[in-house]
């Protein structure tokens, strides 16, 4: 005889079943319907094609798990405990789904697989093994909500309806089966370890005439809590199930750095979000692929900072107006504007650091949404910081974003061998000196350092002195999209009057702009950071590390150099090629780094004492114990050289980027 | 009330400039253009004006077509037309009777500008407007209000922090001091906006102007040069005593 059983033991009239199944699979349909509507139907351009590289994505980040676990990404962005819970009841479902598929292909098909070595190994012992899993894992879940809640976390009465109802549909399965046993005397029941320990427990505490009875109605109430968690999925957070695979699906391929996209100036309308409906489908879409694991708000800087901004809050708050936008068939009571509804503190508070970004784990694009929203404050509205406006000023009559400056495009260059090209002269490396290095006292010694190594490796470059203007960058992250715009075609005219093709900054934000954002404009420059060419130049023996005497060193790792271009190891290796260096690494490092506090136009705007970003990172850089906190921007360097001179007390802790540290002071 | 403004586009960056030797002129290498500060503050007061008491605003400016763009920031500021005369003038006295015929044809009430421009400093347009045109004038105002239907009430600096408030018959022309208004930011979109209000070009030859007309008369710019570093600055040190015997030593020297 061939090892089976029999599908629907004890239970009679089972066409009930497909009738209860109608209403149900059609409340999903209808509420899933709902959402794909609302989202609207604008996908941008850039999240077509790539099928293959899109379908990879879901087999990582889906089935992977990569960025739920975090496995082998930076310390603070992993989580075992959350990881280990999550795997445990999304594998133990996956099994549970193909168990009741294999019912369904061996019943209502009449295809007969559920027999024989599989039906042993795979319908008994896996499944009944899945169950267990699932349990596992949603009591350690729950348990984590009862009893060790990370403050990111919030218990909302949401929260307890999907984890329990899973449970009670776990716990009833296993008592079903249990029961089946214990009725039945099934010869394959140890091949259900679970189901055999549950029967042996209902025997014991279950009379045998009430065995039957019992099981055909917990049966009934089995199938209508399946039907009824099915029919309310779309509606609770568990949607996540089908709302997340579609956001990771749709995520930006291409760098951190290039997901802000240009505005057609000439065509649009309006600029700008300032109602819902402008956001795209994928930023829509986003808002209800949300599970509320708040990592994004942990991972913030200004609001570990005591800002008025939670990227959770942010999305929490679109994603509500979505849905009542949704349930009131378009039309909204509340607010007049969405920038309004999140309000402008929030929205300016962000240094567009990306952490919340790297930390989503199903790809929601908070920055993006953040930026489109300044967008249209300062595009039509005029509305943001006085001081921030003085710099927009700047920009435009000055071409860089220091008003009152003083300081000469060529001042830092005084008894230094560096060529100014004019137009219609070249070299093979144009060196973008950025406006922060050039015109700011302290990061003048990075530019010596450096353009002394080129010198000393032979390296042709070539600056282009007063003819060099912002390249827009900040500009572009308040909003500014016209002076961005503005910025990048002109820096782009000057480029090609020097037939530029490779560029070295020492700045990470002209890194990204020049590499990034100007290849929008049909630009196609080979652009490095320093780090990038000094790591290359040890490398290769081209230059001989002299640098300082022995040293502890901590790497503060920049965003829009790491997290925003992957620039994560040459930094690292130039500070190892200094003789006598150690590193220690701070908590927060790598893709996990934390903020300075400048970016995202903050460079431009006060922030009171307890407010500052900067002086969070300098005390993390002081707990390392290192010496020397190495740093590869100029706007990291005014930010945290400050901060740690704040908060070292008497300790000797020096700021050094790390073209300093690899050529020692430069007279 | 019909007020005039009077803008000048200017180089974004004045530090960065060269002696013209042939031409006797000053060539800034700035590539930017911008609405000379002071005269956005004229600007900026223009628009609380007609916000108050109604009225239209027109802005004026001179130069080549580049200059136009300072005439769209003044319509996206809140300007009702604007009017750019074609014509490349440095000489601060023919500037001010190029602007004076042009004024005449518009026919304001009220004609603000600014009290210098960043590149030549001069402070000499204003004043000299309104003595061809016969209006009344006030300089470095900080607070301007209608008084009856025919003239307004101002308060000028006069220096040293203090301030006289004088009544002006209308019409007048009044150069405004820097922040009488906070500056605000012009959203781009509006600018972008401003770019479909056609600017009026009036050539000299519209304004019964020739370029005679325009010659220095009375003088004539001998030669332009930088300032020369003299090196004569001398640091007095020791106790502040010694330092005042000595200073008072120099002092008795150069009488």
């Amino acid at each position: 005889m061939t090892a089976t059983r029999e599908i629907y033991w004890n239970i009679s009239n089972v066409w009930l079943m497909y009738v209860l199944f109608v209403p149900a699979a059609a409340a999903f349909a209808y509420g899933f319907y709902r959402h794909i509507r609302t989202w609207g139907a604008t996908l941008p351009a850039d999240r077509h094609g790539r099928v293959g590289e899109r379908l990879l994505g879901l087999a990582k980040y889906v089935f992977g798990q990569a960025r739920i676990h975090g496995a082998g990404r930076a310390p603070t962005l992993r989580h075992w405990y959350a990881g280990a819970f999550h795997g445990l009841f999304f594998f133990g479902f996956i099994g549970l789904f193909l168990g009741t598929l294999v019912v369904m292909v061996h019943e209502d098909f009449g295809l007969h697989i559920m027999q024989g070595d599989f039906y042993l190994w795979f319908q008994s012992l896996a499944v009944d093994l899945c169950g267990l899993f699932a349990i596992v894992g949603l009591t350690m879940a729950l348990a984590r909500r009862l009893f060790f809640k990370p403050a990111r976390l919030e218990n909302t009465e949401r929260d307890w309806f999907n984890a329990p109802v899973l449970l009670i549909i776990l716990c009833t399965g296993f008592t079903l089966e249990g029961l089946r046993f214990a009725a039945t005397n099934d010869p394959y029941a140890s091949w259900s370890p679970v189901g055999l320990i549950a029967s042996r427990a209902l025997a014991a505490i279950v009379p045998a005439e009430q065995i039957r009875p019992l099981h055909a109605s917990l049966w009934w109430f089995h199938l209508v809590t399946v039907l009824g968690l099915l029919a309310a999925l779309p509606y609770t957070k568990l949607r996540h199930v089908f709302t997340a695979p579609l956001n990771i699906y749709f995520r930006p391929l291409t760098a951190r750095g290039a997901v802000l996209k240009p505005l057609d100036l000439e065509t649009a309308e309006s600029f700008g979000v300032s109602k819902l409906e402008q956001f795209s489908l994928k930023s829509l879409m986003d808002l209800d692929a949300c599970t509320e694991c708040g990592r994004c708000q942990d991972a913030c800087p200004a609001y570990a900072s005591g800002k008025p901004l939670s990227p959770k809050k942010i999305i929490f708050d679109l994603r509500d107006l979505l849905h009542e936008k949704r349930d009131a068939d378009g039309e909204l009571t509340a607010p007049a504007t969405v920038p309004d509804l999140i309000g402008e503190d929030a929205l300016w508070a962000c240094t567009t650091c990306m952490a919340c970004m790297e930390a989503c784990p199903v790809f929601i694009e908070h920055v993006p949404k953040i930026v489109d929203m300044r967008r249209y404050l300062v595009m039509e509205e005029g509305r943001f910081p006085d001081s921030v406006q003085q710099s927009m000023r700047s920009l435009e009559s000055r071409g860089h974003p220091f008003p009152g400056n003083t300081t000469g495009r060529l001042d830092w260059t005084k008894g230094l061998d560096v060529r100014v090209l004019r137009e219609g002269e070249s070299a093979e490396y144009l060196y973008w000196v950025g406006c922060a290095t050039a015109l700011n006292a302290r990061n003048h010694s990075t530019a010596r350092s450096l353009v002394s190594i080129l010198n000393e490796a032979g390296v042709d470059f070539g600056i282009l002195g007063e003819d060099e203007a912002c390249t827009g960058d900040s500009a572009r992250r308040v909003g500014n999209e016209f002076l961005f715009q503005q910025m990048a075609r002109q820096n782009i005219a000057t480029l090609e009057s020097r037939s530029v093709q490779k560029i070295i900054t020492t700045c990470p934000h002209c890194l990204n702009s020049l590499k990034n954002e100007y290849a929008d404009f049909g630009t196609n420059f080979e652009v490095v950071h320093h780090s990038q060419l000094l790591a290359d130049l040890v490398a290769s023996g081209r230059f001989k590390p002299q640098g300082e005497e022995a040293q502890s060193v901590t790497f503060h790792d920049p965003c829009y150099l790491g997290r925003y271009n992957g620039v994560f190891d040459e930094p690292r290796d130039v500070i190892a090629a200094v003789p006598g260096t150690s590193m220690i690494e701070m908590e927060r490092h790598r893709e996990g780094s934390f903020c300075c506090g400048s970016g995202g136009g903050r460079m431009w705007m006060e922030e009171p004492v307890e407010q500052r970003v900067s002086n969070l990172r300098a005390r993390q850089a002081l707990a390392t114990g290192a010496e020397v906190v190495g740093v590869g921007c100029p706007f990291c360097m005014m930010m945290v050289e400050e901060a740690v001179n704040t908060e070292k007390g008497s300790r000797d802790v020096r700021v050094r980027d790390i073209a300093e540290l690899l050529r020692g002071p430069v007279s | 009330m019909k007020i005039a403004v009077c803008c000048k586009a200017v180089p974004g960056s004045v530090t960065d400039v060269e002696v013209d030797a042939q031409a006797n002129n000053l060539r800034f290498r700035s590539q930017f253009q911008a609405m000379n500060e002071c005269d956005e503050y004229a600007m900026e007061e223009a628009i609380v004006l007609k916000r108050q008491y109604g009225g239209e605003i027109v802005a004026l400016t001179m130069g080549g077509i580049s200059t136009q763009e300072i005439l769209y920031a003044a319509v996206a500021k809140g300007a009702d037309k604007i009017v750019r005369v074609d014509a490349q003038v440095q000489d601060p006295r023919a500037a001010s009777i190029v602007l004076a015929a042009a004024l005449k044809t518009i026919g304001a009430d009220l004609v603000l500008t600014g009290t210098q421009s960043r590149d030549s400093l001069s402070s000499f347009v204003g004043v000299s407007i309104a003595q061809q045109l016969d209006l009344a004038f006030a300089f470095a105002v900080t607070a301007i209000a209608k008084d009856g239907d025919h003239s307004i009430k101002v308060r000028k600096e006069l220096g040293g922090g203090r301030n006289a408030e004088v009544r002006l018959p209308l019409p007048a022309l009044v150069c405004i001091q820097t922040g009488i208004q906070t500056l605000n930011y012009v959203p781009p979109a509006r600018l972008m906006r401003a770019r479909a209000t056609p600017p009026k070009s009036m050539r000299l030859a519209d304004l019964g102007l020739t370029p005679e007309d325009l010659a220095p008369k009375g003088y004539r710019i001998a030669s332009v040069a930088p300032p020369q570093r003299t090196r004569q600055a001398q640091m007095l040190g020791g106790t502040p005593q010694e330092a005042v015997k000595a200073l008072l030593e120099k002092m008795a020297e150069v009488r």
